[in-house]
């Protein structure tokens, strides 16, 4: 082979392994702000996975929590009231707290008994943490009032709406209140 | 010139031994590159069509609940004046057999209203999504509803009274728009 031709060969194969060369650096840089994307993505959907799992726990929750801390028997009330205590965090927790003391007293008196059953659950809004729960409460309570011959017994129906948070994989009531 | 280990077939013409290997090299980079840009896109293009399908869920939730809303406001705002058109904001906010109850219940429930003067102003303290069906089709809401009723018995004297209601409401997604198939109280309204 002539020189020149060789010389020509060598131009054309340097050409063609440029151009691919090129591309492959040009989808190397790509790959960086497609992984960006991806990551970014990827962690919306995990969050959305756990929006979702929060708001069938956060329900599931609120309708056992507000049987706990809506029921009481003079009976056994340290007993009802540290259950309830437990299922309670945050800003109804110290309610809850402050007013321990005074509902042992005012059920002891009275000797109450209250059942509370909640039921229909729906979710106002959730994020992973966080889900604001609509519950509706019949509470069936028995009371002897000073002076009544016969103990007295009434049935309040109420709408409570409740914040349940989630702590660790427990899900307890932050805020409650009866609408 | 180096001399390398090349078979005799992958030599062309103007080739060095050098340039064959870092060919190949630049050719098994270029594979890698593409098969991770696959291999991200096919992630990206799940990843988009999985957050779509979330946001389109998310509208019909906020949907579900406007329109349950909506349909608990007509049906505790009615006025003995305007009954027939308070009738019919209620029948066009339901569907099916509770539709055709709510149209035909129309000339007694004005009358029922008329004979006391009766008025009612309803607001939604509260509502929660129960459930929302995977076809996202028909859904269940629950209401904290009150209202103020006003009645005249005695003519001259109105007399108002604030009931609370518990709605639990079914809803089917109906053209695109959610009417409420079915509306129960739970208990007595206090």
């Amino acid at each position: 082979m002539s020189g020149a031709h060789r010389a020509a060969e060598r131009t054309r194969v340097r050409r063609r392994w440029s151009w691919s060369r090129r591309l492959t650096v040009v989808g190397a840089v790509l790959c960086l702000p497609l992984l960006a994307a991806v990551t970014v993505l990827l962690l919306r959907d995990q969050d959305a996975v756990k929006v979702r799992h929060a708001r069938s726990a956060a329900m599931a929750a609120a309708t056992v929590t507000a049987g706990d801390v809506l029921s009481y028997d003079y009976r056994t009330l340290d007993a009802d009231v540290a259950r309830a205590q437990a299922d309670a965090t945050g800003v109804f927790a110290a309610q809850y707290r402050d007013t321990a003391a005074a509902l042992k007293q005012q059920a002891a008196q009275t000797r109450a008994i209250v059942q509370a059953t909640p039921s229909r659950p729906g979710v106002v809004s959730a994020t992973a943490d966080e889900v604001v729960v609509l519950v509706f409460v019949d509470q069936a309570s028995v009371r002897q009032v000073a002076g009544a011959r016969t103990p007295t017994t009434r049935i309040d129906q109420s709408r409570v709406r409740m914040t349940m948070t989630r702590v660790g994989d427990r899900w307890l009531v932050s805020q409650l209140a009866a609408l | 010139m180096d001399v390398v280990a090349v078979r005799a077939d992958e030599l062309g013409p103007g080739d060095s031994a050098t340039g064959v290997s870092s060919r190949r090299g630049a050719r098994a980079a270029g594979v890698v590159v593409l098969v991770v840009l696959a291999a991200l896109l096919a992630a990206l293009v799940v990843l988009l069509l999985r957050a779509h399908d979330r946001s389109q869920r998310a509208d019909l939730r906020d949907a579900v609940l406007q329109a349950a809303r909506q349909e608990a406001v007509n049906l505790t705002t009615l006025s003995y004046t305007t009954a027939k058109r308070d009738v019919d904001r209620i029948v066009a906010g339901a569907t099916g057999d509770l539709r055709q109850r709510f149209a035909a219940q129309r000339p007694a429930e004005a009358a029922v209203l008329a004979q006391n003067k009766s008025r009612s102003r309803g607001t939604v303290l509260s509502a929660g999504l129960s459930r929302l069906s995977p076809g996202t089709d028909t859904a269940q809401v629950v209401l904290a509803v009150d209202a103020t009723v006003t009645t005249e018995t005695k003519p001259g004297s109105p007399q108002s009274a604030l009931k609370h209601y518990r709605m639990v409401m079914k809803l089917h997604r109906v053209d695109g728009r959610w009417l409420v198939s079915d509306v129960a109280f739970a208990g007595v309204p206090q």
